[in-house]
């Protein structure tokens, strides 16, 4: 049964028109409704041409990010009624080409994040007495990234420097030295060793702060600059770049 | 061993880790002599400095004469290297870039030669 009717607020947006503006609908809500099944049932029995990504349903692919009342967010494990607003604001992520409605054309974002090459897998920290099956030496897990593009949206210098590889793609940069597993740590060191790379950032760490997977994107940016820093000192100072 | 060449994959590696060094390096000696300058005002100089004629003998003595002109120097280089940050971050052409680098370097050098001119009069007064 719905518990209450809350009206949301889209940003609508058409190849071809020359900007965009926003629709609000009534949507019906219980107390399971997450904001990206609020847009499904507007997109099923209100207007069906409204444009939205998605795919798991359960924060594990990235597919939906948008902004959810000004703040990057999966809606899809976003509770409707737990965010006490009337009404709620839904639009695209920034600094991400735009499609349509909440539609962003992410095909630049992998251009940026694919170069680091960074493993989808990393070691497992979790249940670390566990016993191995002959002939694996330690558990794998998938990596943290989901590749959202959140960070790229909150990221002021993203928005401001269209060159700037961006918070997703220097973490992943990072998971390379971090965790090689066959890669070329000192390449992905280099790589990010210019003004467009690790340098640029401003260190206001909204990458960090809205990344819904734990990524810490700007944790990770300076963790690429100590590494950076400490083989720029060791050339200076004699002792030859690692 | 893969060898995916990310070298090439973007710009090359430039002077930015280098500035950026040095940026952080003058910050923690700018607090480090703010410290400093603090520290001598209000406590090694008995009642603090209240007039014209013991801050002259203040500025005039040879070890705050070397740390005033240090502090100058770091002082400079960190806003002028701020600075440019925040020019860049305005995204100007490669000239303009140049021209912003040579402009910074010309203020800030001619920051230090007057600050250096005044420390030597304040000095001789
Ligand atoms: S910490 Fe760096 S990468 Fe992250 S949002 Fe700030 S400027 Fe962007
Ligand atoms: S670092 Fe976090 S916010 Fe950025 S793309 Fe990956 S999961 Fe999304």
């Amino acid at each position: 049964m719905p518990e209450a009717t809350v009206p949301f607020k889209i940003f609508r947006y058409k190849q071809g028109q020359n900007a965009g503006h926003y629709d609000t609908f009534d949507v019906p809500i219980d107390e399971d409704t997450t904001v990206l099944v609020a847009l499904q049932t507007i997109r099923r029995d209100q207007d069906s041409t409204l444009m939205l990504r998605h795919s798991c349903h359960h924060a594990s692919c990235g597919t939906c990010a948008m902004l959810v009342n000004g703040r990057e967010e999966l809606p899809c494990v976003v509770n409707v009624l737990d965010l006490r607003s009337s009404p709620v604001v839904v639009e695209p992520l920034r600094n991400i080409p735009l499609v349509s409605d909440l539609v962003v054309d992410m095909t630049d974002f992998y251009a940026r994040v694919n170069p680091a090459d960074r493993p989808y897998v990393r070691h497992s920290e979790f249940l670390p007495w566990a016993q191995t099956p002959d002939g694996i030496d330690s558990y794998s897990r998938f990596e943290n990234c989901i590749e959202c593009g959140a960070c790229v949206s909150a990221c002021p210098i993203s928005g401001t420097d269209p060159d700037y590889y961006g918070p997703a793609a220097l973490a992943a940069a990072w998971r390379v030295v971090e965790e090689p597993r066959g890669r070329q740590p000192q390449q992905a060191l280099n790589w990010v060793d210019n003004e467009k790379g690790c340098w640029r950032c401003h260190v206001a760490f909204e990458c960090t702060e809205v990344c819904p997977s734990g990524v810490d994107p700007g944790g990770k940016i300076m963790a690429l600059r100590g590494e950076l820093s400490k083989q720029k000192l060791r050339g200076l100072f004699g002792f030859g770049r690692r | 061993m893969r060898d995916k060449s990310l070298t090439h994959q973007g710009p090359r590696q430039d002077r930015s880790g280098a500035i950026w060094l040095i940026q952080a390096f003058s910050g923690l000696l700018l607090v480090a002599l703010l410290l400093l300058h603090m520290v001598a005002h209000h406590f090694i100089v008995e009642g603090g400095l209240r007039e014209f004629r013991q801050v002259v003998d203040y500025a005039s003595h040879p070890a705050i004469f070397a740390i005033t002109i240090i502090f100058l120097i770091v002082v400079t280089v960190h806003t002028v290297l701020g600075l440019r940050a925040i020019l860049i971050d305005l995204r100007p052409s490669l000239a303009a870039r140049r021209s912003i680098d040579w402009l910074l370097l010309a203020i800030g050098v001619a920051i230090i030669i007057y600050g250096i001119w005044l420390e030597f009069i304040i000095a001789r007064l």
